[in-house]
């Protein structure tokens, strides 16, 4: 017998909406709501707002006077140089360079907080205390006591405000700030999210969730604010060329290969530094690529790319994009192959597919304004 | 949905229709509504054979792929064209206008090994169970 799923607070609601459940690493989740499906879920998203249930992800606070030379030694950025309420990409690695998982840091002021993969919960935690040993630090995992919601897109700035008295205005992309919600729940409150839009994240404690939850779909009612289910926050970041871990990175992947390099700061020392200073001056071998796919065909993670006939590479995610209305998907290649317009094929289950390599992403959205660190 | 109560039923979720000495093949409303949005429907060349358990087309939605598998062996005697450009009566009527190829076969003994309606209605139940 497997062990039983694990559930958010918000699961039971889920599944009183018509919501497709699935085993996300380990969790009972959301992959799409009937009443919506992926393909509706995606374009609310891109057009009007969408509500996310991410209890399932892990989140890491230190504490603690050695918090950030902590969190320095095992993550990739450079952590003492975030400014206080700014957010940062970052990866951990090993110390041959391969990654175990890819996180965002906020820096806040007495507190470095860490955003985790829901499937590398476990393993992070173990990983920042196994590291960490004799630093004067404070690790506390949160992740079960804390709601996180996410609502994303372009109607995400009108409905947060009513449920929320943090100055939406003044919060810039990659920031987070200390907020309320309804009025009277502590909540921290950032401008990130995974779907290639703009939106918010919100972290507060778990006995809230249905509360906060049922208000904000109550206040996104007039803009068409609806839940949105795994498949099609899987798309939504397909498009915006973002990586998933097990995807685009994983143990056998090094960042540079993944072309994650501006979550990279080679100048400080950190776990796995060495062994990716080492592959800089020898060559990165791969490189990550957005590939235009003729047909309409998918293809999926772990298909063979081919070039000239000779082994190129394999694809590491791939997916339908509504947006675009044709297959798109991400690929580790040769690094030699990986100028945009280099034809390739892809072996979509026994048969060849022509395909050229593209630039990521493949989706961005409109942005009035370049926000500061606004390219993770 | 009302599934014909003359059509066999596989355990992958496919449906097959004799008559005469052609086979309609199709795939059930559960197979549809668990594939999520259909993208493309890759139909095999009429002409082509097939043996019992062989691929005969593969469907694609946004995030998985489905293979539709011939239940006997048979020669591809006519496609769903229609369905490469606009897979909307697949999601809609899988068992009218969604239907995807018809296979003249030799010997359909084998159909009699699928479940009728009644038993796929228990088997379905027992899939979503799950």
């Amino acid at each position: 017998m497997a062990d039983p799923l694990r559930t958010t607070p918000l699961t039971a609601w889920h599944r009183a909406h018509s919501a497709r459940m699935v085993d996300f690493a380990g969790f009972d989740m959301p992959v799409l709501y009937e009443d919506t499906m992926t393909v509706e879920e995606v374009r609310t998203v891109r057009e009007r707002a969408g509500l996310f249930d991410l209890c399932h992800m892990g989140r890491l606070v230190l504490t603690g006077p050695d918090r950030v030379r902590a969190a320095d030694h095992v993550l990739s950025q450079n952590v003492a140089r975030i400014p206080e309420g700014a957010i940062r990409y970052a990866l951990l690695c090993t110390p041959d360079g391969g990654v175990i998982d890819d996180v965002l840091v906020y820096r806040g002021g007495d507190e470095v907080h860490v955003v985790i993969n829901a499937s590398n919960r476990e393993t992070d935690d173990r990983w920042f205390r196994e590291n960490t040993r004799g630093m004067d630090v404070r690790i506390e995992n949160v992740s079960d006591a804390q709601t996180m919601i996410a609502l994303q897109g372009p109607a995400s700035k009108e409905v947060l405000p009513k449920v929320c008295d943090v100055d939406v205005g003044a919060l810039g992309y990659y920031r987070f700030t200390k907020g309320r919600l309804l009025g009277r729940i502590a909540a921290l409150v950032s401008r990130t999210g995974y779907t290639g839009e703009d939106g918010f994240e919100l972290f507060f404690p778990v006995a809230d969730a249905q509360r906060v939850w049922d208000a904000l779909l109550e206040a996104g009612r007039g803009p068409g604010l609806k839940p949105i289910g795994l498949g099609a926050r899987d798309v939504c970041r397909t498009e915006a060329g973002m990586p998933l871990y097990g995807h685009e990175i994983n143990r056998e992947i090094s960042p540079l290969e993944a072309c994650l390099d501006f979550g990279v700061d080679l100048e400080k020392a950190f776990l796995g530094r060495d062994a990716l200073v080492r592959q800089k001056r020898a060559g990165v071998p791969r490189a990550l690529v957005g590939l235009s796919i003729e047909g309409r065909r998918v293809p999926r993670d772990g298909c063979r790319v081919l070039h000239e006939g000779a082994d190129a590479g394999h694809v590491t995610s791939g997916t339908f994009s509504p947006t675009l209305d044709r297959p798109i998907a991400m690929a580790l290649l040769n690094r030699g192959l990986a100028k945009p317009g280099t034809r390739v094929q892809v072996d979509l289950r026994g048969k060849p597919v022509d395909a050229a390599v593209d630039g990521l992403p493949f989706y961005s959205r409109k942005r009035k304004k370049s926000a500061p660190g606004a390219s993770a | 949905m009302n599934r014909p109560t003359n059509a066999r039923y596989s355990e992958t979720h496919e449906w097959a229709l004799l008559k005469g000495s052609e086979v309609t093949l199709g795939i059930t409303d559960f197979a549809v509504e668990h594939l999520g949005d259909i993208v493309f429907v890759d139909l095999p060349e009429v002409g082509r054979e097939l043996d019992a358990g062989e691929t005969v087309c593969e469907i694609e939605s946004v995030k998985a792929v489905g293979e539709v598998y011939a239940p006997v062996a048979g020669t591809v005697s006519a496609v769903n064209d229609g369905l490469a450009d606009d897979s909307g009566p697949l999601a809609k009527d899988p068992f009218g206008a969604g239907w995807l190829v018809k296979l003249k076969v030799g010997d359909a003994t084998g159909l009699q090994s699928l479940m009728d309606a009644a038993a796929y209605a228990k088997h379905v139940e027992s899939a979503e169970s799950h």
